[in-house]
């Protein structure tokens, strides 16, 4: 997969540029506005684009992207790090917004959770741990091995695998579940929840279904 | 009720104008009183007089002179009063007196047997008109004797009819005027006093409303500028005297929002310039193997980016006051709650929340909420116990944020708690708790992010508490002014 990582300053820009290839990404690194301009002319899977740029604002090249009807995941990595100016990056149409100074970690595992998201060909097979999930056919594997889980099971680890690490709110699993029906029962969703959690764990999945009092449910990779 | 109001406020405008009036009032009220008891004086004098000179008249025409033939000399001088005047002269207490005397002070007349003795001042007088004497009080006697002298012409010689009293008209129009017509214009003048003086309050209020209208525009102006926005104070409807402060305000704004701009560049090229270099830098160190100190040297590098990342939010945070309008706070901290269990996990917190099914309206900017409850999250998460190695969730420790229907939310961790001498304290800038022997604090704080909680629920007209929490560990509430 390739991902245009947009960012003058040289140093930060050879280090993301490492950690992604290092962990199986083709990346391309340009250094002015005109340059990504240039770039963005070949198709890409992911933006990661700074803010602050020699020849602009990179929140304008994210205008300009959405508004010729480009919706390539981009995050905004930026020094401009208070709240407004982070609403402004993502009310531009960033897909998230990443204040320096970060982690390469988290950089990875934002740009991972992206391409999730996105539904592109990334997002066709949904993997934690030793989970596989196709959402083209909604089959569920482990290690190889098909797992048979029910409709609604399926739907929930769907939702879980798309915001892996991340919090999944029970409004939007009971969204996920029961549409826009008023007979939505939270005991259907936490039975549901029983369920998925029991198969998990019978199986070797290499993964945690984690009850986050008050919110939602959360899906991490077991510590190995 | 007024009058008091704009007596405590010693520096308004509106109660020195009152004052100074009531000032100029009562000095003319003075004047007045004093021109009355002057003009009362001056009538009793000019009545006392024309007394006399009727009395003299009266005793003159009453006269009749037997002279010798041949020498012209007074034979005889009798005083032929109306019994009536004559009552008077005999009675002592109207303190009337005559005395009649020729050139040569020989006495021809008197009234009384001690009429030489009282208007013995008048003895030597020779007067050619009638002629007034006022003689100084003598020992004894309450007030001075009225003396007049009025020569008549004989053809013989000049005789001389003294008439003197006591000052009593005087006395008792003075008397009459203070004790009754002087209470009687104070009646008058006091109600009056005090009407002008509230007619004067209204009227100043009245005229200083422009200026009010004026300080209130003027604020309103500031507060724009200082968010960023360009504007400026009207010059319609703002008297003339104030239109020179009016146009200096407006150049000082216009100086202040461009120095403001240029600061607020400035800051965000600060942020630039240090956040990028400590991207690098955490950057450069996580790409390196395993060495001894990493550990600590990641530690100061999260530190100094916290730093960075508060000291830039303190300082706009000043600049750019929250704007408040009704918000749902517990899906606004449950969103935020969400957003952070990740970061809780990793540190081997369970994160867990709490909040009503219903809606908790409150005044709030989401933004600096989710800044000040996040910070306070932040804290919680940094200051929980870490649990040991290999240990599952059953052991993790908990972080409990409560939301409750009044509007407060509540953040409860297990850390080692804020002792109660220290609570005051934590608001504080760059207050950091205990700290270890090289000086840092014991968990990696920057010292800024209670002080930026604080001035948020100042914003918010909020309150920010920390208290002990039961069983160990801290409670911080943030309670919310509800919608």
């Amino acid at each position: 997969m390739r991902i245009l990582v947009i960012e003058d300053e040289r140093a930060l820009a050879g280090f993301i540029e490492q950690t992604l290839r290092q962990h199986g990404f083709a990346a391309s690194v340009a250094g002015t506005l005109a340059e990504a301009r240039t770039l963005l002319t070949q198709p890409f899977d992911a933006v990661i684009c700074d803010r602050r740029l020699p020849d602009g604002d990179g929140l304008d090249l994210v205008k300009e992207l959405r508004a010729a009807g480009n919706h390539v995941p981009l995050l905004m990595l930026t020094a401009l790090g208070l709240p407004k100016e982070r609403v402004a990056g993502l009310e531009a149409g960033a897909d998230d917004y990443l204040p320096k100074p970060f982690s390469l970690f988290e950089l990875l595992a934002r740009v991972k959770a992206l391409l999730r998201r996105s539904g592109g060909p990334a997002g066709l097979v949904l993997e934690l741990g030793n989970l596989q999930l196709n959402t083209l056919h909604d089959t569920v594997q482990v290690k190889g091995k098909t797992v048979g889980l029910g409709k609604r099971e399926v739907v929930l680890l769907r939702h879980l695998l798309q915001r892996a690490g991340q919090v999944v709110g029970k409004d939007v699993l009971e969204q996920a579940l029961y549409g826009d029906t008023d007979e939505k029962s939270r005991t259907a969703l936490e039975v549901a929840i029983h369920r998925l959690r029991k198969v998990l764990a019978g199986v070797d999945s290499g993964t945690n279904l984690v009850t986050v009092r008050g919110i939602g449910y959360l899906l991490e990779e077991a510590a190995k | 009720m007024e009058l008091r109001v704009v007596s405590r406020s010693g520096n308004s405008l509106l109660s020195g104008l009152v004052l100074r009036f009531a000032l100029v009032l009562a000095v003319v009220m003075g004047v007045v009183f004093w021109q009355i008891e002057r003009t009362l004086d001056a009538t009793g004098d000019m009545a006392q007089d024309e007394l006399l000179r009727r009395q003299a008249a009266e005793i003159v025409n009453s006269l009749s002179i037997d002279t010798h033939r041949k020498t012209g000399e007074i034979t005889r001088l009798r005083v032929n009063l109306t019994p009536q005047s004559a009552a008077a002269y005999l009675e002592r207490s109207q303190g009337y007196v005559y005395y009649i005397q020729d050139e040569t002070g020989k006495m021809l007349a008197q009234s009384d047997p001690m009429a030489a003795i009282w208007v013995q001042p008048a003895l030597t007088a020779r007067p050619s008109v009638p002629t007034l004497l006022d003689t100084e009080a003598r020992d004894g006697e309450s007030s001075a004797l009225y003396i007049l002298v009025q020569p008549v012409i004989l053809p013989s010689g000049s005789i001389y009819v003294i008439v003197g009293q006591y000052r009593t008209i005087d006395d008792v129009l003075l008397q009459s005027a203070k004790s009754g017509l002087l209470p009687d214009l104070l009646m008058v003048l006091g109600p009056l006093f005090i009407g002008a003086l509230l007619a004067a309050v209204a009227l100043m209020r009245q005229s200083l409303r422009p200026v009010r209208t004026l300080a209130r525009a003027m604020s309103q102006v500031g507060r724009d500028v200082r968010l960023g926005h360009e504007a400026k104070v009207g010059l319609e409807n703002v008297p003339t005297e104030v239109r020179p402060v009016v146009n200096a305000f407006n150049e000082v704004l216009a100086d202040f929002a461009k120095s403001l701009s240029a600061q607020q560049a400035l800051t965000a090229d600060t942020a630039h310039q240090l956040k990028t270099p400590l991207a690098v830098m955490q950057a450069r160190l996580e790409q390196l193997d395993d060495f001894k100190g990493r550990k600590e040297l990641e530690r100061d590098v999260l530190r100094m980016n916290r730093l960075v990342r508060q000291l830039l939010h303190y300082a706009v945070l000043a600049q750019h006051p929250a704007t408040l309008a009704p918000g749902d706070l517990a899906a606004e901290v449950r969103e935020l709650v969400a957003g952070m269990v990740p970061l809780a996990r990793q540190a081997g917190v369970d994160l867990r929340f709490n909040a009503p099914e219903a809606a908790v309206m409150v005044q709030m900017d989401p933004l600096q909420v989710a800044e000040a409850v996040g910070n306070l999250i932040d804290n919680a998460i940094r200051h929980s116990p870490q649990p040991g190695k290999g240990d599952k969730d059953k052991k993790m420790t908990t972080v409990d944020v409560d939301v409750s229907a009044e509007g407060k939310v509540d953040v409860r961790d297990r850390g080692p708690g804020v002792a109660v001498a220290d609570q005051p304290m934590v608001f504080t800038r760059f207050w950091q708790g205990p700290t270890n022997q090289s000086g840092e604090s014991a968990h990696g704080g920057a010292g800024l992010g209670l002080a930026i909680v604080a001035e948020i629920m100042r914003q918010h007209g909020g309150t920010a508490n920390v208290a002990a929490r039961e069983g160990g560990g801290t409670v911080f509430t943030l309670g919310f002014v509800r919608s």
